[in-house]
């Protein structure tokens, strides 16, 4: 976990504790975790503060060695301080400091300074306020000219801070603002992301997820195993409908005869096909075509699942990211709002997760829900209550995981959890149950505690209900296609289209990452 | 929900008990709360008490919870040594409103008192281990929910590393609680063996809440190879040290929830507990039958720090630093405290040597200590073990030469030891020879030592142990 770190020193008093508290504060302002602390020494009234800031921070004391910034009113307590200190830090300190101390401290100052390789700012008279009380103050504006933080924080800051803040300390910060230094650069990032409106809910329904992919330029599809005419078809209707661009992999006569056969009309041999002599090669050849990003979404054809999986799982010529790889089912579900998509998840991969697996499920089907466009989508845990009971596992783990969503450790959705599925996706029974979640009612996405519960419910939808339905498996480096055999034709082209948009949203992530 | 400015740990306490609606605050703390209740200023309808002593504040508190207004007591380490038998009376009291007992460690010295835990155990009285300001804002909302629903008073432990970390916090508007009025003396109040059974259910079903609520403890599920269990600062520095390892964060530390426990043991591989102060929750972990680590991993006297964390961690092949392990220069060891290295690599060598340690450098009371051990022994009522006496700097010493120079006709092995850092201190800046003005006083045997050298010191303390009469070490850095 990135952070900045920086200590204040000096003498112990209300003013060096109240400017350290103006750049603690200052940081919270500036959409950062902060914290400070506070380290007195016993004998000679002399105290340090430790000032952090970034994501997340856990440790109120900075470790040693990993100081950025080292703000000092004394010499001899910046002495004491200097292994806290990185190598390359900056230590910004007040130049009456220097001018009243023994030439003795001074030069062991110079010489480990020297050693550390450290940049050194002794902030001249000018900057510095001429009361003694207003030091702190004048310093923590060095401190500030340092910070890319614009204006508009400090001013926050200090309205936060009111009477605690005087004209007196203000005009003794901006003096030492006008310091103007070269801005440190810290490699961290704001916790907070852009405010959500309440209306970014991403796509809704299937239909506006198939024009939204024909918007995008088409995806190329590696089907393993397109000597099955099943698969065959996804590929031509991948086509037909401008979703995308097949790359058959199979046998290429059998491929080509059962495309004369079956599909007299569709040009195949403006297409790739990518010959093998056996149902493994099949998986193998259709893996690195996708490894090797000369296609964007794996789709299983007549191969058969096992071996396909073998291929994908393969640690060094597989598809795997380090991730755990998980099946999210998503359907168009009529809610009292209008129709939305809800996803379930993981219903065809991990039989019982653990606690560990449940959260990278969970973590899988949120990217699913960011390439729907839904950017915090509400996720439910699922139990049969919301009652927390330390005898049934899957209520203390959903408990658990909520409790890591709250703390920050899980982000991009809200989670609840344990809850039962009425009150998870109907806002009339959490009413009636009186449950007060934001989750409640709304949920997206929906996490069961096994594979049986996930991929009943997922079924369900379509044949109790006649939902339309489609799924991938995410947790690898490219979206993977696993149609059931059962699947219809309408869910197979529904799970291409989700693959289009998860191709796209990793391609989008990859390209943020640089 | 107002946001204020930074809240220090013993603001946030105050604070919470305000916005919990609590009426009075009775303190018998050194940093005044008066003061520290000014920021944001507190309105009508909230007092701060200060109480004379430390079983005052305590019964005031009870009197005022026992009256119908939520009350809670400020209290430092020492003061629940003084005051335990009124805290075990009060365990037995019934509340019209709630009673919480923040326990605040105060000043850095009060980490060499002893652990209040075990005391508070002893005293059938539940503890909260919040790990930072925000926390303890809603323990002790948290606190005055549980005394009332389980009928019991409830101790907040706010040690010393979080009463000096100052954060953020957002602070619930004041809620509004209607006083209740005074009762009769209840006649279901009992003390004494008789009101142990009664006391014990309310403790088991504080027990049976703790197992169910994510609110105060929480699990981070991470990887499966490694569970921490951790509780108040010791949470803060492990997930600093180690964020990839599942932890198991105990809010409630007595009763110990022993189920969630048992349900995060069932998804890791090793298990450490790391603790500040004594091994308070991994004995009762030990107890209850599950295999941890703990002290023998991650060994430190007084308060945990950040570099004991990572040494413990790194020596068990659990992860590779990513902060530094080893102590500290001489340059930033700091004068008086008694977290850094050079305090820590005496106390071992003087407790590997059965050396009577007779205080620590804390103030005069140290010395005085070791003269009054002196002289007993020398009148042949002490005990025959060596005793030392740790100084934390060249100044202490000479401020307190006539208490050595009595010293020195004590007939049992007793040690000054003289943490001498980096020149900074007086007498070494100006010059002053120890050796000679011991010498001077009659202390023929004076050893120097490198400040951090933990078999030099063991060697020089060995020697020591074998000279009848005062001898010094000079631990120099």
């Amino acid at each position: 976990m990135k952070s900045a770190n920086a200590i204040f020193c000096g003498a112990e008093n209300g003013a060096l504790l109240k400017a350290s508290e103006l750049l603690c504060l200052a940081a919270d302002h500036a959409g950062y975790d902060a914290v400070m602390h506070i380290e007195r020494g016993q004998e000679d009234g002399r105290v340090s503060c430790h000032i952090r800031w970034g994501e997340k921070i856990w440790s109120p004391l900075i470790p040693a060695g990993q100081a950025d910034m080292l703000l000092s009113l004394d010499l001899r307590e910046t002495l004491l301080l200097l292994p806290m200190l990185r190598p390359g830090g900056t230590i910004i300190i007040d130049g009456n400091a220097l001018a009243g101390s023994d030439i003795g401290l001074t030069g062991m100052f110079a010489s480990a300074v020297d050693r550390l390789g450290c940049a050194v700012h002794k902030v001249p008279a000018a900057f510095c306020a001429e009361d003694p009380a207003l030091a702190p103050a004048s310093l923590a504006g060095v401190a500030a000219s340092f910070l890319p933080w614009p204006d508009d924080v400090w001013r926050r800051t200090f309205d936060a801070l009111g009477d605690h803040a005087p004209a007196s300390v203000r005009d003794a910060f901006h003096k030492g603002k006008s310091y103007e230094a070269e801005t440190l650069r810290f490699d961290i990032s704001p916790r907070f992301s852009p405010p959500l409106g309440p209306t970014d809910k991403g796509i809704r329904t299937f239909d506006e997820m198939l024009e939204r992919v024909r918007s995008l330029p088409p995806r190329r599809v590696c089907i393993a195993g397109a000597e099955n005419r099943a698969a065959l078809h996804a590929g031509i209707e991948c086509v037909e409908r401008g979703l995308g661009t097949p790359v058959f992999v199979g046998n290429r006569e059998t491929i080509l005869s059962a495309a004369r056969e079956a599909f007299v009309d569709f040009p195949i041999g403006d297409y790739e096909i990518i010959s093998t002599a056996s149902e493994q090669e099949t998986a193998e050849q259709a893996v690195a075509v996708v490894r090797e990003g000369r296609a964007d979404i794996l789709l299983k054809g007549g191969v058969n699942t096992p071996t396909l999986m073998r291929a994908v799982l393969h640690a060094t010529k597989g598809l795997r990211s380090g991730s755990l790889l998980s099946d999210s089912f998503v359907f168009e579900f009529p809610d009292e709002d209008g129709t939305r998509l809800v996803m379930i998840t993981d219903g065809g991969v991990t039989l019982q997760p653990t606690i560990q697996q449940k959260i990278q499920i969970l973590r899988n089907a949120v990217v699913v829900a960011h390439a729907l466009g839904n950017a915090m989508p509400r996720v439910a845990l699922l139990a049969a209550s919301e009652t927390i009971n330390p005898a049934l596992a899957a209520t203390m783990d959903a408990a658990a995981i909520t409790s890591m969503n709250r703390s920050g450790q899980i982000t991009g959705c809200i989670v609840e959890g344990p809850m039962a599925l009425d009150v998870a996706v109907s806002r009339k029974a959490a009413a009636i149950k009186g449950t007060d979640s934001p989750v409640a009612g709304q949920a997206d996405i929906l996490v069961a505690a096994s594979i049986d519960t996930a991929n009943a419910l997922a079924k369900s939808t379509t044949y109790f209900a006649g939902y339309r339905l489609s799924h991938v498996i995410v947790g690898g480096t490219a979206p993977i296609l696993i149609a059931s055999r059962s699947d219809t034709a309408d869910a197979k082209l529904l799970s291409i289209a989700l693959g289009s948009l998860m191709a796209r949203h990793f391609e989008e992530q990859r390209a943020q990452a640089g | 929900m107002n946001t204020h400015p930074t809240l220090s740990g013993i603001e946030a306490t105050v604070r919470g008990a305000w916005s919990a609606g609590a009426g009075y605050v009775v303190e018998y703390v050194y940093r005044n709360a008066v003061t520290l209740s000014t920021k944001p200023p507190l309105d009508d309808g909230f007092s701060i008490l200060r109480a004379p002593d430390a079983v005052s504040c305590v019964e005031t508190a009870v009197g005022i919870a026992e009256g119908g207004v939520r009350a809670l007591a400020l209290i430092n380490r020492r003061g629940i040594q003084s005051a335990i038998d009124a805290l075990a009376d009060a365990a037995g009291a019934v509340f019209q409103a709630g009673l919480v007992v923040a326990v605040i460690e105060d000043e850095p010295a009060s980490a060499l008192v002893a652990d209040p835990r075990p005391l508070l155990r002893a005293a059938r009285i539940p503890i909260l281990e919040p790990a930072g300001p925000v926390e303890v804002l809603s323990y002790v909302d948290q606190a005055f929910r549980l005394s009332e629903q389980f009928t019991i008073p409830i101790t907040v432990h706010v040690t010393r590393s979080v009463i000096d970390t100052c954060a953020v916090c957002s602070v619930p508007e004041r809620r509004t609680t209607s006083k209740k009025g005074i009762s009769t003396f209840p006649a279901e109040r009992r003390t004494g063996p008789s009101a142990i059974a009664d006391i014990e259910r309310r403790i088991a079903a504080v027990e049976t809440f703790a197992n169910q609520s994510f609110d105060l403890n929480a699990v981070d599920a991470c990887s499966p190879d490694v569970g921490i269990i951790a509780a108040g600062i010791a949470y803060r520095y492990a997930k600093e040290v180690l964020p990839t390892a599942s932890f198991l964060k105990l809010g409630v530390v007595h009763p110990l929830p022993r189920k969630m426990v048992s349900y995060f043991t069932g998804f890791v591989k090793r298990l450490y507990v790391i603790e500040d102060g004594e091994p308070f929750i991994e004995e009762q972990l030990r107890a209850a039958g599950f295999p941890v680590s703990g002290r023998d991993v991650f060994p430190h006297a007084g308060e945990l720090s950040l570099e004991t964390v990572a040494k413990g961690l790194a020596s068990e092949g659990a992860f590779q630093p990513a902060i530094s392990i080893e102590p500290l220069t001489v340059e930033a060891s700091r004068h008086g405290e008694p977290t850094n290295p050079a305090y820590r690599s005496l106390l071992s060598a003087l407790r590997n040597s059965s050396v009577r340690i007779m205080g620590f450098p804390e103030n005069t009371h140290t010395l005085q200590l070791a003269a009054e051990y002196g002289f007993a022994r020398a009148r042949g009522k002490g005990p025959e073990t060596p005793a030392a006496m740790v100084i934390p700097t060249p100044s202490r010493f000479l401020a307190h030469l006539a208490v050595i120079t009595d010293l020195t006709t004590a007939d049992i092995p007793l040690i000054a030891c003289i943490i001498d850092c980096a020149g900074t201190d007086l007498p070494t800046r100006e010059g002053i020879d120890i050796r000679k003005l011991c010498e001077g006083i009659g202390i023929s045997h004076v050893s120097e030592v490198p400040l951090a050298d933990e078999r030099a010191i063991t060697e020089a303390v060995t020697a020591a142990c074998n000279i009848r009469g005062i001898s010094v070490i000079r631990l120099v850095g």
